[in-house]
């Protein structure tokens, strides 16, 4: 009897499992037809000759130039100078806005006086200042590390800030009626309490770090994604320049994507909801 | 008369630093022959004059004008197509990918394709400017439809509303906080290819300015647009932010 109702259950989890693999495999075969179908619009609007060539490249030169690319030198060139620059500005970022950030959020005094230049901050166009800063330090890496600094800085120092205010009363009156130390409450309470928020603000970041890189290269033509993009297009190589393109978004997406496993790795006690969620 | 001076008090401790930075600023600068930082009074005084000529006034027009328009153009076509998104679970799952992809791509790549293929003027950039605003606006509309009490949309169902009507009434008003903050992320990433644009190619515009003036080494221009622009884009957030409040009383007021 027992025995009966075992099998029976195990076929209808097999049959539920298989379902739920062929759910997955249809939903990829309707994504890839979305793909498709975008690509044949695209197709069409060329061969008609609804714009001109130097505009809109055909899909098919556009994917040539997509596979030559991933074999030639210059690319990967340009694409680890992006990065480079979009990391070597997040770490940085990180480093002086967790600090600032957990320092202010613990001192509301500071955090009064500070207000009004973190709101001007925060809504600071960064790259603005690009051409002021390459009259002072020409155009050189440290130059670009720095603007891309000064753009990511804003999110990380607010994300902290908001974390380290969220964290429970009750748990901050405890630590203080046990008189723990500065340095133990510094690392075992407010860290842990605010890393959500601050892995939020560095997934941010990094977004923002490689726009702004790109940004850079784009406008004081220093080597990069953006100045390779920038160059194609201005050679009228817009199947070039369209190309680079889709790395650039291949390239923020991986970014993201590896942060959050990053995030779901290290942040193992924060049940993020959205995390875990599996799509139908 | 206890408010006003608890009102002061609020208004000195947080004014004190910004006030204390900008004097040190005027006075540090001050007879400073740098010709990189030049004295805050010098940008002050250029900032005067250009102001007095009218030039500033038509570049700040410009590009508050591209801004705006463009961000219009994205809060639509995010609201529109997300609201689609969001209320049909098939669509969601199907287009995820090709979302995230713009959603992640560096919106400022796309500024050389549109103004190289239609040339420095005014419409290109507004084009950018529109087609980097929908992401965030339509990303934030799904996620905002999505999460819905599922016992709203219950109840919509048992009183049998039309679809209009909740879309009107009870999707959109309760995707509201989620939408108005895609539009916030929105408007500063419309400032930033505003700025982007105006560097690249263009005739017109604060970035326009600020590009000019560095080519002609004016730097107390350079450091005047600069700052303008910073103004700009704080001023331009204040704005939405007491729309945000007024259009979200009532979600702040059931919450409290």
């Amino acid at each position: 009897m027992s025995s009966t109702s075992t099998r029976v259950a195990g076929t209808a989890i097999r049959t539920r499992q298989s379902s739920r693999v062929r759910g997955r495999s249809w939903l990829l075969v309707q994504q890839l037809a979305i793909g498709l179908g975008i690509v044949l619009v695209w197709w069409l609007v060329y061969a008609l000759g609804w714009l001109s060539t130097d505009i809109l490249p055909s899909p098919l030169s556009v994917l040539v130039q997509f596979v030559l690319l991933a074999g030639s030198g210059t690319f990967w060139v340009a694409l680890l100078q992006t990065l480079a620059t979009a990391a070597t500005g997040l770490v940085i970022a990180t480093v002086v806005g967790v600090a600032l950030g957990l320092v202010l959020g613990l001192a509301p005094p500071a955090e009064r006086a500070t207000r009004f230049l973190l709101d001007l901050g925060r809504s600071f166009p960064v790259i603005a200042l690009l051409p002021v800063m390459v009259l002072i330090l020409g155009t050189r890496f440290q130059m670009e590390a720095t603007v891309v600094f000064l753009a990511v800085f804003w999110p990380v120092l607010l994300q902290t800030i908001y974390g380290s205010r969220r964290i429970d009363p009750v748990v901050r009156d405890t630590t203080r009626a046990y008189g723990i130390r500065l340095r133990l409450r510094f690392l075992k309470v407010l860290l842990p309490a605010a890393a959500p928020f601050i892995a939020t603000g560095v997934r941010i970041g990094a977004s923002l770090a490689i726009l702004v890189a790109v940004g850079i290269e784009l406008l004081v033509r220093t080597p990069g994604l953006g100045f390779e993009l920038g160059a194609a297009q201005s050679e009228l190589r817009p199947d070039i320049a369209f190309a680079y393109l889709i790395y650039a978004g291949l390239l923020g997406l991986g970014v993201n994507a590896l942060l959050e496993r990053l995030e779901s790795l290290v942040l193992t006690w924060n049940a993020r909801g959205d995390v875990l969620e599996v799509q139908p | 008369m206890r408010s006003t001076r608890s009102f002061l008090l609020a208004f000195l401790e947080q004014a004190w630093l910004p006030v204390l930075l900008v004097v040190i600023w005027w006075f540090a600068s001050e007879g400073n022959t740098n010709p990189f930082f030049p004295p805050l009074s010098k940008i002050w005084d250029s900032f005067v004059t250009e102001m007095s000529s009218g030039q500033m006034e038509l570049h700040l027009w410009a590009s508050t004008r591209n801004i705006l328009i463009g961000l219009a153009v994205g809060v639509v076509v995010g609201v529109v197509g997300g609201t689609v998104i969001g209320l049909s679970r098939r669509l969601r799952a199907v287009l995820n990918p090709y979302l995230q992809f713009f959603r992640t791509l560096p919106q400022v790549a796309i500024i050389p394709i549109i103004i190289g293929a239609f040339g420095i003027t005014a419409v290109p950039k507004i084009w950018a400017i529109g087609f980097a605003c929908i992401w965030p606006v339509l990303l934030n509309t799904v996620d905002g439809i999505r999460a819905i009490d599922p016992g709203v949309r219950d109840m919509v169902d048992a009183y049998r509303i039309t679809t209009w009507r909740s879309i009107f009434r009870v999707v959109l008003p309760g995707a509201l906080p989620q939408i108005m903050a895609g539009i916030r992320i929105s408007l500063s990433v419309a400032v930033v290819l505003m700025v982007v644009s105006e560097i690249y190619a263009a005739t017109e515009g604060v970035g326009y300015f600020i590009h000019i003036t560095t080519g002609l080494f004016q730097t107390d221009k350079t450091w005047m647009g600069t700052l303008l622009v910073g103004l700009m884009g704080y001023l331009l957030s204040v704005i939405f932010l007491l729309i945000e409040k007024r259009a979200l009383r009532w979600y702040h007021e059931s919450a409290s």
